[in-house]
């Protein structure tokens, strides 16, 4: 699907012409109200736990059973709590910085594929484009914090804005490698390719991580650029709590700093929902073939097999999703904080050459076996499948 | 008439007014980054003339691409442009504190 | 009035409205900004004209690249927040007129020709078509740019690094 084809795509859905404007806008309210923010909330919440299950407390536990309403509380707060501008501040690039940020992390869901049938947009350029939005929440950051009016968000920022620009290099090269297998940028056509080679017409040479020991690389390539990406220790260093109060976000309260908070959150689950597209195979398992499941139940006329598939491959997806939140939390309070220079150093001296090295031998692996995967020439030398 | 997105001219006039106000701002700023945001607006405008003749090209024997592929060698061009002039212009404020051009004289004979 | 049509409406305005303000406004960073939202909308028509990769290529490089550069040297020099930027009438004067006359005749002959053109535009899947255009016809020109690109970063850090024989005060080299 290219761009035009999506926009029409909404044209011809809703037959609507000028009342789109409301609606897009009232359906992005209802997304934000609706999706992002009780994920968001329930991460911190969950974040909280996993923080007090690695350091031996107890956690929330006062707000509702095991304190489980604790994000709604915590939500509450951050809608009550008084709106300060700093003096100094400049406004209008203090109320643009956080829109910006968010705009750049929730955009990129609609090209998430949660299952073979639930996905907001296939471009063409899926990835690519997911990448592209990206660049806006470095953007965010940096105007926030000039905007803020203080030395410590402008150090911060800065120090933002400069990680990501550098990481997303590696990051970019280790996607570029899985597209060089797939053949195609499409989130939907990689994660298809994906299948499990023995089952079903044609097959697919199963999740990207095995498909060759260079990929395999890649994908700690990927992950840790990610965790760069979106801040995280031990790449916190725009926020070091140590160092500079609290970063690029240091003067912003209530429902502002509320976006920063969730936009941090989204962007975690937004780069784990990409690698598990394109480096862990979706929702593809390995043995079983989730879209040729049929157990043949109907309500009446209507087949619930879509359904349940779909429930299936959701469920699968984001149970993948979700380890690899879980071990970015891990990390977050297992490692220490890198210093700058160190960060800057692993960028440019280890993972651009490592990912551009990897990217080179993963495209001659390609050219030489015909872009079958390892376990497809497995199964071939042993004759079966494939 | 058939509707604003399909009318070339609306693109083009997209295009001239950025190239206009490019110029405009490139020999106004008293200002090397400003003087170089003028520049980008106009490489701007010159990559969205070659889109949009390219989406509404008529003879399509040799292939229908060219515009796009042009493009894609003006914003490649811009980046390289953009390391080189900032590098230039941090160079010079390190060594006479200002970033006016008009300050960069040291070549007059 | 379509949904595209809309779009692209909203592009036009969206893109006149911020070059005015690149051009005009006396703070370097708010034109700074000013040309992100021109650029997002360039890259905005890009989509609606069907060249989606060069859309998310435009993002990519401009605002995550360019923009941020600029927006660094913008913040990290002091003399380039506080040097206004425009001067007084007396150098305003010549360069509008030039300028004004270049957009007229612009806009004027976008206006009266009469282009040998298509009706509704070819909109197609274009990655596909790029990659194998970047490597067929163009593929001398695809490695030129690369170097030009190495010999560019190459130059520019080159030219960005400090010079050693310099009595630089010590310290700053980290």
């Amino acid at each position: 699907m290219s761009l035009p084809e999506f926009l029409s795509g909404i044209n011809g859905l809703l037959g609507l012409q000028i009342p789109l404007l409301v609606f897009s806008v009232l359906s992005a309210v209802i997304v934000i109200l609706l999706f992002a923010m009780p994920v968001g909330g329930i991460c911190t919440y969950i974040e909280r736990k996993v923080a007090a299950d690695m350091q031996e407390r107890v956690g929330p536990n006062r707000v509702g059973p095991i304190g489980i309403l604790q994000f709604f509380a915590d939500g509450i707060k951050m809608f009550l709590k008084e709106d300060t501008i700093p003096k100094n501040a400049d406004r209008f690039l203090f109320n643009l910085a956080p829109s910006l940020v968010t705009a750049g992390s929730l955009g990129a869901f609609a090209l998430v594929p949660f299952s073979k049938y639930v996905i907001g947009a296939d471009l063409d350029i899926g990835v690519f484009y997911v990448m592209a939005l990206g660049s806006l929440v470095s953007l965010g950051i940096l105007l926030g914090a000039w905007a803020s009016d203080n030395k410590w968000s402008l150090l911060g920022g800065m120090r933002g804005a400069a990680q990501i620009v550098s990481y997303e290099i590696p990051l970019g090269i280790s996607v570029l490698s899985v597209v060089v297998v797939s053949g195609s940028m499409s989130m939907f056509g990689i994660v298809d390719a994906q299948a499990w080679p023995g089952s079903g017409q044609g097959g697919g040479h199963f999740w990207n991580v095995f498909h060759n020991p260079f990929l395999f690389i890649n994908f700690f390539i990927y992950f840790t650029a990610a965790l760069a990406e979106c801040n995280r220790t031990p790449f916190d260093l725009p926020e070091a709590e140590s160092e500079l109060v609290s970063g690029f976000n240091t003067e912003f309260s209530g429902m502002r700093f509320g976006l920063y908070a969730l936009s941090e959150f989204a962007d975690a689950i937004l780069f784990a929902c990409i690698a598990t597209a394109i480096f862990l195979g979706g929702w593809n398992l390995p043995f079983v073939d989730l879209s040729s499941i049929d157990p043949g139940i109907k309500i009446g006329e209507a087949s619930l097999t879509p359904l349940i598939q779909t429930l299936l491959m959701m469920s699968v997806f984001l149970a993948k999703v979700s380890l690899l939140v879980f071990i970015v939390m891990w990390i977050r309070w297992t490692l220490p904080r890198l210093r700058v220079d160190q960060l800057m150093d692993l960028c440019w001296k280890y993972l651009i050459p490592i990912s551009f090295v990897n990217l080179f031998l993963a495209a001659i692996w390609v050219w030489v076996f015909d872009g079958r995967s390892l376990l497809q020439l497995l199964g071939l030398s042993l004759g079966i499948g494939g | 008439m058939s509707g604003l997105a399909n009318n070339l001219n609306v693109y083009l006039s997209l295009a001239a007014i950025f190239f206009g106000l490019g110029l405009l701002t490139a020999l106004t700023r008293k200002n090397s980054i400003g003087i170089f945001m003028g520049v980008e607006l106009m490489l701007n405008g010159a990559g969205l003339n070659f889109v949009a003749f390219n989406a509404f090209l008529k003879d399509r024997s040799d292939g229908w691409l060219h515009g796009q592929v042009f493009s894609l060698f003006i914003i490649i061009l811009a980046a390289i442009e953009a390391a080189v002039a900032l590098a230039i212009v941090l160079r010079f404020f390190g060594s006479k504190q200002t970033i006016d051009p008009d300050v960069a004289v040291g070549l007059r004979g | 009035m379509t949904f595209v049509d809309f779009f692209v409406g909203f592009c036009f305005l969206l893109g006149a409205l911020s070059a005015v303000v690149v051009a005009f406004h006396p703070n370097i960073l708010y034109a700074a900004v000013a040309l992100v939202f021109s650029l997002l909308s360039v890259a905005g028509l890009y989509g609606a004209l069907g060249a989606d990769f060069l859309a998310a290529a435009q993002l990519i490089i401009y605002v995550g690249g360019i923009i941020v550069v600029i927006l660094f040297a913008v913040m990290m020099s002091e003399d380039v927040y506080k040097n206004r930027g425009v001067g007084g009438w007396k150098g305003f004067f010549a360069p509008f007129i030039i300028s004004v006359a270049v957009l007229w005749a612009l806009l004027k002959l976008v206006n009266q020709a009469n282009w040998p053109r298509i009706d509704v535009p070819v909109r197609e899947h274009t990655v596909e078509a790029i990659g194998r255009a970047l490597v067929g016809p163009y593929a001398l020109v695809f490695q030129y740019v690369a170097i030009v690109l190495l010999a560019g970063l190459i130059g520019a850090v080159v030219i960005a690094r400090p010079h050693y024989h310099e009595k630089s005060s010590g310290s700053n080299l980290e």
